[in-house]
């Protein structure tokens, strides 16, 4: 691997907790003012039975910024440097109170509604919370006691200590290199769905990366996005506030209102949907495509649509699939237009985003190379657009070099990228390269099969074995069709077929529904 | 699949599972119960890729430890049943 790859996603270290932030006007909400005046009464944000216009929402944004800084005046905390959790339940209050804080510049760490409190107190202690906005009683074990009322059932949860937090420093005097000083300096925060790790991480970035991830102007727009309330989850909250300080509307779902999207798809007339590959299975298992608008259109960020997939949904609904490569740290990286959604091997994530430029590392393995494949290594510059009290419109701009987002690709001569699986899935079983999803290819193409999940269990005299772990349809005997299973996969991989087939129960996955293949691979490790 | 004591009985299961098993695996088990030195290794269809798969299922399956390249310096089945009657437990 070359020493000269960052391996690193950060530009510069960053400390934990944030250093102070500047005076919050003039980061997000005053850019956001600027979009509210082109067209006020637009409509911002649906959410259950609220429909709030755009100079609606800033009034509430701006309510909530003061109700906040009044509750801090109070405990004498005049700057902001330290990080906020927040706790809330699925409501309107907390959407706006979350996008306020977000829009003022303060580094959030959502903590995540179905999590159990043991889960809340290690990502309080792990991530150095200082304080928490919550709506409800908080467990003891996040080691927060005091209380302020911010509004209504809101408060601000805090340490017993007095909370001393620094005062803001002065507000930038000469412009964009100030702004930047500060913006590389202060941190930002988000949980990633765990793609690499298997698990959700903790993500620290400068704070310029976090307004970055938040703007995205390469990125096509859309007019009103259906949402679920998930923004815990970095990539998530991204693609809801881009919406909004694109002065377009937010459809905001709560998350028990989750089957019911074709119904609010087409209440709320939303066009464009967000989805992940689990939830493109639902909707053909259940036909939905005679429920949804048909104008709607969906999107998906997930790193893998497989091609049968695509098939089965370009069958049924058309060319109405539009597909990225992204992640939580660096955004989409990709843009794939509907119409291609079968192209080539029908693994494509399209063309790169004009901002963005793929290389790959020249160190890939022989055995990949031979197959057109790489490990992706990716520039992308970053744009970001501030609006400052004193210095009008600032705009900034940094190319992130020699990233890696830990994906393999191939490279068609037309320009199009192929996802060929994620560096850390695929494994060498002795001399030879196995991806877990020629596996599940293959596995999930039969009927008896519900759930099948590929991975390599680690071994030190083989490298990694191939192994899958299956849920059969209800009523079948495992008896009879792991056997037939077994010699179906050897007919079709040879002696790269999975040694062993694992019936399960449910399949192990992280909270953003993808497989812990490495948990799995743990599990089951050879000697 | 339940592990087997018998090393005889192991071995036939794990070549049972292998991508290209040897044919009448019911008489190579008597064969190897009765004369297992007739026999080589060849004869049971191991070449390097059997062996590799017959290892792993002998780990996986029964129990076994008993690596590809052991196997290779053998010669007859009835050295192998040896090894796999001694080899260690998983």
């Amino acid at each position: 691997m070359s020493p000269l790859v960052q391996r690193e996603l950060l530009p510069i270290p960053l400390p934990l907790p944030p250093g102070p932030l500047p005076a919050a006007g003039w980061m997000l909400r005053e850019l956001y003012r600027l979009r509210v005046a082109e067209d006020p009464r637009r409509e911002a944000l649906r959410f259950s039975d609220h429909t709030i216009s755009h100079a609606e929402l800033l009034e509430h944004l701006d309510h909530w910024q003061e109700r906040v800084q009044d509750a801090l005046s109070r405990i004498g905390c005049l700057g902001s440097d330290r990080l906020w959790g927040v706790c809330g339940g699925d409501t309107v209050e907390n959407l706006l109170l979350t996008i306020s804080q977000f829009f003022a510049g303060r580094p959030l760490l959502l903590l995540p509604l179905h999590a159990g409190e043991e889960e809340w107190a290690s990502l309080v202690h792990r991530a150095g919370v200082g304080a928490v906005f919550t709506d409800r009683p908080l467990p003891a074990a996040l080691g927060m006691e005091r209380r302020t009322v911010v509004e209504g059932d809101w408060q601000i949860w805090t340490p017993p200590e007095p909370l001393l937090c620094a005062p803001p420093p002065p507000s930038p005097g000469d412009g964009a290199q100030q702004v930047r000083e500060i913006l590389d300096q202060v941190a930002g925060i988000a949980l990633s769905s765990g793609t690499t790790t298997g698990v959700p991480a903790i993500q620290t970035s400068s704070y310029f990366e976090a307004l970055a991830m938040l703007q995205q102007p390469e990125w096509p727009s859309s007019r009103r996005m259906l949402f679920t309330f998930r923004m815990q989850f970095g990539a998530s909250r991204n693609w809801a506030l881009r919406t909004l300080l694109e002065g377009a509307t937010l459809c905001c779902v709560r998350v028990s209102e989750r089957l019911e999207l074709p119904e609010l798809a087409g209440r709320f007339e939303a066009d464009t949907l967000p989805v992940n590959p689990t939830y493109l299975e639902e909707m053909l298992a259940q036909r939905l495509d005679e429920r949804f608008p048909a104008s709607l259109v969906f999107v998906t960020g997930t790193d893998r649509v497989p091609a049968g997939l695509r098939r089965r949904f370009h069958g049924r609904f058309g060319p109405r699939l539009t597909i990225a490569l992204a992640n939580s740290r660096l955004g989409p990286l990709t843009l794939l237009p509907p119409d291609q959604l079968l192209a080539h091997d029908g693994e494509t994530v399209g063309f790169p985003l004009p901002n963005v430029r793929f290389g790959f590392d020249p160190e890939t393995p022989p055995e990949w190379q031979a197959q057109g494949i790489g490990e992706a290594v990716v520039a992308k510059t970053l744009r970001v657009r501030l609006q400052h009290p004193d210095h009008g419109l600032i705009d900034l701009e940094h190319t992130l070099e020699a990233m890696r987002p830990g994906d393999l690709l191939r490279l068609w001569p037309d320009g199009l990228l192929s996802f060929a699986g994620r560096a850390n899935d695929v494994f060498l079983f002795r001399s030879v390269l196995v991806s877990p999803h020629e596996i599940e290819d293959l596995l999930s193409e039969d009927s008896a099969v519900q759930e099948v999940v590929g991975f390599g269990a680690p071994s030190s005299v083989y490298g990694a074995v191939p192994m899958a772990a299956l849920r059969l349809r209800s009523g079948l005997d495992p008896e009879q069709e792991l056997p037939r299973l077994r010699r179906l996969c050897q007919d079709a991989m040879g002696y790269r077929a999975p040694k062993a087939l694992i019936p399960m129960e449910a399949i192990p996955r992280g909270p953003s529904g993808k497989p812990l293949r490495r948990e799995l691979g743990r599990l089951h490790a050879l000697s | 699949m339940p592990a087997c004591a018998d090393p005889v009985d192991q071995l036939i299961a794990a070549l049972a599972s292998i991508s290209l098993p040897p044919p009448d695996l019911e008489s190579l088990g008597d064969t190897l119960r009765q004369d297992p030195g007739r026999l080589s290794l060849v004869d049971l269809g191991l070449d390097s890729l059997g062996r590799l798969e017959t290892c792993i299922a002998l780990e996986i399956e029964q129990g076994v430890l008993i690596t590809p390249e052991t196997v290779a310096a053998l010669h007859g089945a009835d050295q192998l049943l040896r090894r796999i009657a001694t080899a260690p437990r998983v």
